[in-house]
């Protein structure tokens, strides 16, 4: 599910769903509440700057991209998402068994760390370093989508 | 000043300090963090009808898009 939020009222976003093609709900957010909220404020232009939250069925966020390009914003943030999915999937597959299924797990492995809150830590290219120099799966053997894939999964645990 | 006027001066400014930071915090928007719960809201779409963020939970993963104006270039 895709929600576009932005000041604008709902007369504005109605003509805008119809002129540009817009399949997805556009919000309205008149008194920049949510805008502040979620820290995204211009207070110069007195609106949102242009940055995407990727929320979980657990409604926890997993992803922030906050260098989108207006041009290619539609590709980003389709690949962000499809690189989550894909991430998610590797991690199920290659970590879950020892850092459990949250990222975790602080028993099943000697000296194993939590990987929570990693992504508040480290960028996804640290990540891939981190991983590829230590741990007892492979990495090295995987592709660098898959590594890339994985890193953005983990960065949001 | 004695110890306990001190110590009473020093509970008032990191008090203070505490209320500067959540000040600053809500005006400017706190930066949100991985991993951390999304704050639900609720905001009218196309048709005046509020959407709730919370009504996805449990079902779809959501993507929250925030744009200036317009959702092309430009704006």
């Amino acid at each position: 599910m895709i929600l576009g939020i932005s000041f604008r009222p709902p007369s504005f976003n109605k003509d805008l769903c119809e002129k540009e093609s817009i399949a997805f709900q556009l919000l309205s957010d008149e008194d920049r509440a949510v805008i502040k909220r979620y820290g995204v404020f211009n207070a110069q232009d007195n609106c949102a700057r242009r940055v995407s939250f990727f929320v979980d069925k657990e409604g926890v966020i997993r992803a922030i991209d906050r260098d989108v390009k207006p041009p290619t914003h539609g590709q980003d943030l389709v690949k962000l998402v499809k690189q989550w999915l894909a991430g998610k999937h590797r991690y199920k597959a290659a970590c879950a068994r020892c850092h459990g299924a949250d990222g975790g797990d602080t028993q099943s492995y000697a000296n194993i760390k939590s990987l929570k809150g990693i992504g508040n830590r480290h960028s996804e290219s640290e990540i891939i370093d981190l991983t590829a120099a230590t741990g007892v799966v492979d990495l090295a053997s995987w592709s660098e989508e898959d590594r890339r894939a994985l890193a953005k999964y983990v960065k949001g645990l | 000043m004695n110890t306990h006027s001190r110590w009473v001066g020093v509970l008032a400014l990191s008090m203070s300090l505490t209320a500067a930071q959540l000040a600053h915090g809500q005006e400017a928007g706190a930066a949100l963090k991985l991993g951390e719960a999304a704050p639900d809201f609720a905001l009218a779409n196309i048709e005046g009808k509020r959407v709730q963020l919370k009504d996805y939970r449990g079902k779809k993963n959501v993507l929250l898009v925030f744009y200036p104006a317009l959702f092309r270039a430009g704006g």
